[in-house]
Protein backbone atom coordinates (compact mmCIF):
# COMPACT_ATOMS: atom_id res chain seq x y z
CA UNK A 1 0.00 0.00 0.00
CA UNK A 2 1.42 3.98 -0.90
CA UNK A 3 0.42 7.26 -0.79
CA UNK A 4 -1.37 6.81 -4.92
CA UNK A 5 -0.37 9.64 -7.12
CA UNK A 6 -2.54 12.46 -8.96
CA UNK A 7 -5.67 10.42 -10.67
CA UNK A 8 -9.30 9.28 -10.63
CA UNK A 9 -8.98 5.30 -9.60
CA UNK A 10 -11.92 2.79 -9.68
CA UNK A 11 -11.94 0.71 -6.44
CA UNK A 12 -13.04 -2.75 -6.11
CA UNK A 13 -16.21 -1.73 -4.43
CA UNK A 14 -17.48 0.11 -7.33
CA UNK A 15 -16.79 3.71 -5.65
CA UNK A 16 -13.83 6.08 -6.97
CA UNK A 17 -11.24 7.85 -5.51
CA UNK A 18 -10.06 10.94 -6.95
CA UNK A 19 -6.06 11.94 -5.69
CA UNK A 20 -5.69 15.62 -6.18
CA UNK A 21 -1.67 17.43 -7.53
CA UNK A 22 -0.48 18.84 -4.24
CA UNK A 23 -1.90 22.19 -3.03
CA UNK A 24 -0.24 25.27 -2.01
CA UNK A 25 -1.81 28.16 -0.24
CA UNK A 26 -2.57 31.19 -2.21
CA UNK A 27 -1.73 33.81 0.04
CA UNK A 28 0.39 32.34 2.45
CA UNK A 29 1.19 34.91 5.32
CA UNK A 30 4.42 37.18 4.51
CA UNK A 31 7.46 35.53 5.18
CA UNK A 32 6.03 31.67 6.31
CA UNK A 33 8.78 30.35 3.71
CA UNK A 34 11.05 30.83 6.27
CA UNK A 35 9.08 29.34 9.28
CA UNK A 36 10.60 26.21 10.42
CA UNK A 37 8.81 22.67 9.44
CA UNK A 38 7.01 21.11 12.25
CA UNK A 39 8.97 17.98 13.52
CA UNK A 40 6.35 15.76 15.00
CA UNK A 41 6.83 13.82 17.18
CA UNK A 42 5.44 9.57 17.25
CA UNK A 43 3.00 10.62 19.48
CA UNK A 44 1.32 12.73 17.49
CA UNK A 45 0.83 9.99 14.84
CA UNK A 46 -0.43 7.98 17.46
CA UNK A 47 -3.23 10.72 18.13
CA UNK A 48 -4.14 10.38 14.79
CA UNK A 49 -7.04 7.91 15.15
CA UNK A 50 -7.69 5.34 12.53
CA UNK A 51 -11.24 3.48 13.16
CA UNK A 52 -9.80 0.43 15.00
CA UNK A 53 -12.59 -1.35 16.71
CA UNK A 54 -13.61 0.01 20.13
CA UNK A 55 -11.41 2.88 19.23
CA UNK A 56 -14.16 5.63 20.20
CA UNK A 57 -15.59 4.15 22.82
CA UNK A 58 -11.73 3.99 24.67
CA UNK A 59 -10.70 7.48 23.02
CA UNK A 60 -10.22 9.51 25.89
CA UNK A 61 -8.06 6.22 27.37
CA UNK A 62 -6.14 5.67 24.16
CA UNK A 63 -5.59 9.57 24.37
CA UNK A 64 -4.45 9.22 27.62
CA UNK A 65 -2.01 6.63 26.43
CA UNK A 66 -0.85 8.69 23.64
CA UNK A 67 -0.21 11.63 26.23
CA UNK A 68 1.94 9.42 28.31
CA UNK A 69 3.52 8.54 25.19
CA UNK A 70 4.79 11.91 24.65
CA UNK A 71 6.39 12.26 27.62
CA UNK A 72 8.21 9.06 27.87
CA UNK A 73 9.86 9.93 23.97
CA UNK A 74 10.85 13.50 25.47
CA UNK A 75 12.96 11.17 27.67
CA UNK A 76 14.44 8.92 25.60
CA UNK A 77 16.64 9.21 22.25
CA UNK A 78 15.86 8.99 19.32
CA UNK A 79 16.71 5.72 18.41
CA UNK A 80 14.92 4.28 20.91
CA UNK A 81 11.62 6.03 20.33
CA UNK A 82 10.68 3.36 17.92
CA UNK A 83 10.68 0.13 20.46
CA UNK A 84 9.05 2.74 23.06
CA UNK A 85 6.21 3.66 20.24
CA UNK A 86 5.88 -0.44 19.85
CA UNK A 87 5.33 -0.76 23.27
CA UNK A 88 2.77 1.43 23.91
CA UNK A 89 0.89 0.52 20.81
CA UNK A 90 0.67 -3.27 22.24
CA UNK A 91 -0.42 -1.47 25.62
CA UNK A 92 -3.32 0.30 23.03
CA UNK A 93 -3.96 -3.18 21.70
CA UNK A 94 -4.30 -4.53 24.70
CA UNK A 95 -7.25 -1.99 26.01
CA UNK A 96 -9.00 -2.52 22.53
CA UNK A 97 -8.50 -5.95 23.28
CA UNK A 98 -10.42 -5.62 26.74
CA UNK A 99 -13.26 -3.44 25.24
CA UNK A 100 -16.49 -5.03 26.33
CA UNK B 1 -27.09 -1.41 -12.19
CA UNK B 2 -23.73 0.68 -11.71
CA UNK B 3 -25.14 3.15 -13.88
CA UNK B 4 -28.12 3.84 -12.05
CA UNK B 5 -27.62 7.22 -10.21
CA UNK B 6 -28.72 6.78 -6.35
CA UNK B 7 -30.77 9.36 -4.59
CA UNK B 8 -29.04 12.22 -3.84
CA UNK B 9 -30.52 15.96 -2.55
CA UNK B 10 -29.77 18.85 -4.89
CA UNK B 11 -26.45 20.99 -4.45
CA UNK B 12 -23.47 20.21 -3.55
CA UNK B 13 -22.91 18.58 0.21
CA UNK B 14 -20.19 17.05 1.96
CA UNK B 15 -20.42 13.32 4.15
CA UNK B 16 -16.98 13.39 5.89
CA UNK B 17 -14.25 15.57 5.34
CA UNK B 18 -11.33 14.50 7.27
CA UNK B 19 -7.79 15.67 7.85
CA UNK B 20 -5.30 12.91 7.66
CA UNK B 21 -1.27 12.44 7.51
CA UNK B 22 -1.50 9.65 4.55
CA UNK B 23 -3.57 7.94 2.49
CA UNK B 24 -2.83 4.19 0.77
CA UNK B 25 -3.93 2.69 -2.10
CA UNK B 26 -2.55 -0.13 -4.17
CA UNK B 27 -3.59 0.32 -7.52
CA UNK B 28 -3.06 -3.26 -8.90
CA UNK B 29 -5.33 -4.88 -5.68
CA UNK B 30 -8.18 -2.08 -6.17
CA UNK B 31 -10.40 -4.93 -4.41
CA UNK B 32 -8.61 -3.68 -1.41
CA UNK B 33 -10.44 -0.20 -1.32
CA UNK B 34 -8.13 2.56 0.53
CA UNK B 35 -7.47 3.28 3.83
CA UNK B 36 -6.14 6.71 5.41
CA UNK B 37 -3.38 6.94 7.57
CA UNK B 38 -3.11 9.21 10.73
CA UNK B 39 -6.41 10.42 11.30
CA UNK B 40 -5.28 14.37 12.59
CA UNK B 41 -7.55 15.42 15.67
CA UNK B 42 -4.55 16.85 17.20
CA UNK B 43 -0.94 17.90 16.25
CA UNK B 44 1.71 17.99 18.55
CA UNK B 45 4.89 19.04 17.34
CA UNK B 46 8.28 18.78 19.45
CA UNK B 47 9.01 20.52 22.04
CA UNK B 48 11.98 22.06 20.58
CA UNK B 49 9.87 23.28 17.63
CA UNK B 50 9.04 26.73 17.98
CA UNK B 51 5.54 28.82 16.63
CA UNK B 52 5.10 29.85 13.80
CA UNK B 53 5.60 26.92 12.17
CA UNK B 54 5.17 24.79 8.89
CA UNK B 55 3.32 21.30 8.53
CA UNK B 56 5.00 20.15 5.32
CA UNK B 57 1.77 18.02 3.92
CA UNK B 58 -1.85 16.82 5.15
CA UNK B 59 -4.32 15.31 2.96
CA UNK B 60 -7.71 16.73 3.66
CA UNK B 61 -10.11 13.51 2.37
CA UNK B 62 -14.02 14.79 1.55
CA UNK B 63 -16.65 12.64 0.58
CA UNK B 64 -19.28 14.57 -1.43
CA UNK B 65 -22.37 14.05 -2.60
CA UNK B 66 -25.32 16.03 -4.74
CA UNK B 67 -26.47 17.02 -7.66
CA UNK B 68 -24.17 15.33 -10.51
CA UNK B 69 -22.04 18.57 -12.02
CA UNK B 70 -18.55 19.54 -11.85
CA UNK B 71 -18.23 21.98 -8.82
CA UNK B 72 -15.05 24.68 -8.31
CA UNK B 73 -14.19 23.92 -4.35
CA UNK B 74 -11.58 25.12 -2.33
CA UNK B 75 -10.08 25.10 1.48
CA UNK B 76 -9.41 27.67 3.78
CA UNK B 77 -7.54 26.92 7.22
CA UNK B 78 -8.25 29.62 9.91
CA UNK B 79 -7.57 29.74 13.54
CA UNK B 80 -10.58 29.63 15.75
CA UNK B 81 -10.44 32.03 18.49
CA UNK B 82 -13.16 33.71 21.50
CA UNK B 83 -13.71 37.40 21.22
CA UNK B 84 -14.63 39.55 24.50
CA UNK B 85 -18.21 38.10 24.71
CA UNK B 86 -16.33 34.59 24.75
CA UNK B 87 -18.09 33.71 21.43
CA UNK B 88 -15.90 32.28 18.85
CA UNK B 89 -14.14 34.21 16.05
CA UNK B 90 -12.44 33.15 13.29
CA UNK B 91 -8.77 34.47 12.41
CA UNK B 92 -7.87 35.09 8.87
CA UNK B 93 -4.59 33.88 8.07
CA UNK B 94 -3.64 34.20 4.80
CA UNK B 95 -1.34 37.71 4.16
CA UNK B 96 -2.47 40.94 4.96
CA UNK B 97 -5.17 39.52 7.24
CA UNK B 98 -7.37 37.86 4.12
CA UNK B 99 -8.19 34.22 4.49
CA UNK B 100 -5.56 31.49 4.11
CA UNK B 101 -7.16 29.33 0.91
CA UNK B 102 -5.70 26.62 -1.02
CA UNK B 103 -7.70 26.11 -4.70
CA UNK B 104 -8.05 23.10 -6.31
CA UNK B 105 -6.70 23.23 -9.67
CA UNK B 106 -9.50 21.65 -11.43
CA UNK B 107 -13.28 21.07 -10.55
CA UNK B 108 -14.50 18.58 -8.83
CA UNK B 109 -17.09 15.65 -10.33
CA UNK B 110 -19.90 14.40 -8.34
CA UNK B 111 -21.15 11.77 -10.55
CA UNK B 112 -24.56 10.66 -8.89
CA UNK B 113 -24.00 7.43 -9.73
CA UNK B 114 -22.37 6.86 -6.50
CA UNK B 115 -23.59 7.46 -2.45
CA UNK B 116 -20.31 9.96 -2.38
CA UNK B 117 -17.20 10.36 -4.58
CA UNK B 118 -14.56 10.45 -2.58
CA UNK B 119 -11.53 13.16 -3.25
CA UNK B 120 -8.30 13.58 -1.35
CA UNK B 121 -6.61 16.30 -1.63
CA UNK B 122 -2.67 16.83 -0.35
CA UNK B 123 -1.74 20.25 0.99
CA UNK B 124 1.92 21.50 1.29
CA UNK B 125 3.15 23.61 4.01
CA UNK B 126 0.52 24.10 5.56
CA UNK B 127 1.08 26.97 8.29
CA UNK B 128 0.39 27.55 12.14
CA UNK B 129 0.96 31.23 13.31
CA UNK B 130 0.69 29.80 17.01
CA UNK B 131 -0.64 27.19 19.10
CA UNK B 132 -4.45 26.51 19.12
CA UNK B 133 -8.11 25.55 17.18
CA UNK B 134 -8.02 25.60 13.91
CA UNK B 135 -10.55 24.51 11.37
CA UNK B 136 -10.21 23.64 8.02
CA UNK B 137 -13.15 25.24 5.99
CA UNK B 138 -14.82 23.50 2.70
CA UNK B 139 -16.01 25.74 0.20
CA UNK B 140 -18.12 26.05 -2.94
CA UNK B 141 -16.80 28.44 -5.19
CA UNK B 142 -20.06 30.57 -5.36
CA UNK B 143 -20.84 29.64 -2.32
CA UNK B 144 -21.37 32.44 0.92
CA UNK B 145 -20.44 30.12 3.59
CA UNK B 146 -18.24 27.09 3.83
CA UNK B 147 -20.50 23.33 2.74
CA UNK B 148 -18.74 22.14 5.93
CA UNK B 149 -15.69 21.87 8.50
CA UNK B 150 -13.08 20.14 10.29
CA UNK B 151 -11.22 21.14 13.45
CA UNK B 152 -8.05 20.21 14.86
CA UNK B 153 -5.80 21.11 18.07
CA UNK B 154 -2.42 22.17 17.18
CA UNK B 155 0.17 22.68 20.19
CA UNK B 156 3.62 21.99 20.85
Amino acid sequence: MTTPTPGTYQLGSGGRLTVFEPVSATNPPAGSESWPLANLTEASRLSLFSPLPGATERRSEIETLSRQLADRLAAVPVEQRAELVAAVNAEIARALATAS
Amino acid sequence: MEDEPVWSPSGLHCRHLIVCRTIWFDPAKPEDDFSLGRLVVRLMAESADRFPLRVARLFLFAQLFGTPDEYRVFFRLARIDRDDLGEEVEVPLGRDGEPLEFRLPRPVVVSGLQLVDAFAVPLTDVTFPEPGLYEFQLWRGDGDEPITAERLEVFA
